[in-house]
């Protein structure tokens, strides 16, 4: 039942919310990259925002299904066939058993979200369906979905069921990225020149990049100090300033404590920008007051309760 | 501040046992509030990273609920729990360890010196982290430092205790790494079909290595396996 995957993709993994509560213990929250396209994916087929799903990255999968379910397709624009026949992205699709889905290239972005109505079913670890890929737990067996795999849904669609959904329109994705960050809390390793570096320059996103960091490349960002900081918790969207002076921005599967002073951090709604970058893409920075940064928070909230 | 989601709070710029407490103490003491819009609590070696909701409370808001909480838990006195001490079985040197040899010659201590020196004392978990549950331990004597590898192994062994620089450690899960591996435990310091808790070790804790026969050793994973 649920669905066969007859083709993985690149990097092709089941994530939710993920586990936050476990930090304390070194644990990886792990979870969505693109939080606000995975959470609109589940709103559109009447899940929890913070519900399973299929998240994959650079390239799609193919899908047979072994039942019949609603699902939707958000997050990085490309185009969707169901059985060769083109349909929309960012509203509710109806796929009978032996349906195959599969994708076009991304034409923008590089996370495309697959949600299904119910959600998937794995058994959760520490509370969340989310896959570690570097500690093997979580989601499908601790590891990415491969060809052959059968994942399982946790709810089958009855057809008698009414359903009724709204269409979002699509998300595009820009290669030029502008995050505002609030500063801090090490700012103060930044040398003038250093400032001017990374409030006045366009930085690369790096071919090393993945879901634990996205790894900036471009001028050197100079600083005070040996590049070294007692060890501290980290949060999402953490700017690390390691020695070398190029930056990397802590992602989902970060790591939950790091040793190089933070210079500033990625307000959360502009994270999934992040998120769907991809190598090549130019990153710039913009500081903004705490205040402001809590009050986009708020918008973004209330703008994902309007529409669920 | 780390950010709008996260509030960092520091307590000092060395490492040390009282600083330790305090943020033990504070970590205590904020989760027995029961805030609805804590997310998570991070120790660190001088800070403790609380992530939290803004939904619920603006950053004003929390700043000023801390403040209170400190004037309250200044008030109290502060009553020692009694510490956790959790006994690590350790094979050291052999396969088990195979940079004891290293690690003795570097120090000018024979092999027997070094895991003396380094089992007699009990070691504070100040932290968890890098990977799930790996202890990052103080306390180690200070004659036993020994720089890391060149360059890294490719695969560490889960279990694996070793010594870095000032530092030692047990690697809960098999990993690449760079330390100088001096022996290795039969105990899973990290198990995630554990439900209710995977961990065996947790920040406050102290732990004591106990040096083992491979007799030993065996029995434990044996054990460990029914």
């Amino acid at each position: 039942m649920g669905f066969v995957v007859e083709n993985h993709g690149f990097l092709t993994t089941i994530q939710d919310q993920g586990r936050l509560s476990w930090q304390t213990y070194g644990v990886s929250p792990s979870g969505f990259m693109d939080r606000r396209s995975a959470s609109l994916a589940n709103i559109l087929v009447g899940n929890q925002e913070g519900c399973s799903l299929i998240e994959a990255t650079a390239i799609g999968p193919v899908l047979k299904m072994a039942e019949s379910c609603i699902i939707t397709v958000t997050g990085a624009k490309t185009k969707v066939y169901v059985d060769g026949q083109e349909y929309k992205q960012y509203c509710a699709l109806y796929l009978q058993r032996g349906q195959v889905l599969s994708f076009g290239v991304f034409e923008s972005g590089t996370r495309l979200y697959i949600a299904f109505k119910g959600g998937v079913k794995v058994k959760e670890v520490m509370g969340s369906a989310s896959t570690d890929v570097r500690f093997h737990f979580g989601g499908y067996q601790g590891r990415a979905l491969k060809s052959g795999d059968e994942v399982l849904l946790n709810e089958e669609f009855n057809e008698k069921k009414f359903f009724k959904s709204n269409a979002i329109h699509p998300e595009e994705f820009s290669s030029n990225i502008e995050l505002r960050v609030i500063f801090g809390p090490q700012d103060d390793v930044l040398t003038v020149d250093g400032w001017r570096s990374f409030l006045g320059q366009g930085f690369q996103i790096g071919p090393h990049s993945d879901r634990m960091g996205c790894r900036l490349v471009g001028p050197v960002i100079h600083q005070k100090g040996d590049g070294n900081i007692l060890s501290q918790g980290t949060a999402y969207g953490s700017i690390q300033l390691p020695k070398n002076g190029q930056m990397i921005i802590l992602m989902s599967e970060r790591q939950t404590v790091g040793g190089y002073p933070e210079i500033a951090h990625v307000i959360w709604k502009d994270l999934p920008l992040l998120a769907q970058g991809k190598p090549g893409d130019i990153v710039r920075f913009k500081g903004i007051s705490m205040e402001l940064a809590q009050d986009l928070y708020m918008q973004e909230i209330d703008e994902m309760k309007s529409l669920s | 501040m780390s950010g709008e989601c996260a509030a960092l709070l520091t307590f000092g710029e060395e490492i040390s046992n009282e600083l330790a407490d305090q943020i033990a103490y504070w970590e205590h003491n904020i989760l027995q509030e029961n805030w609805p819009e804590i997310r998570a609590i991070v120790p660190g070696y001088c800070t403790l990273l609380i992530q939290y909701d803004p939904a619920i409370t603006k950053w004003n808001e929390l700043c000023k609920k801390l403040r209170s909480l400190e004037l309250r838990s200044n008030a109290q006195v502060m009553h020692a729990e009694l510490p956790n001490v959790v006994e690590i079985p350790v094979r050291y040197g052999g396969e088990f360890g195979p940079d004891l040899s290293f690690v003795s010659e570097y120090t000018g201590f024979s092999t027997e010196e070094v895991i003396f020196r380094h089992s007699k004392v009990r070691y504070r978990v100040h932290m968890l982290g890098f990977s799930p549950g790996l202890p990052y331990l103080g306390g180690m004597d200070p004659l036993l430092q020994t720089p890391r590898l060149e360059s890294p192994r490719v695969r560490i062994p889960g279990g694996s205790v070793g010594i870095a620089g000032k530092q030692t450690g047990v690697y809960p899960l098999e990993s690449p790494g760079g330390w100088r591996l001096i022996g290795r435990t039969p105990l899973l310091l990290f198990d995630p079909e554990q439900e209710d808790n995977p961990f065996l070790l947790k920040v406050g804790d102290f732990i004591e290595f106990k040096p083992v026969d491979e007799k030993a050793f065996y029995d434990l994973i044996d054990k460990k396996r029914r």
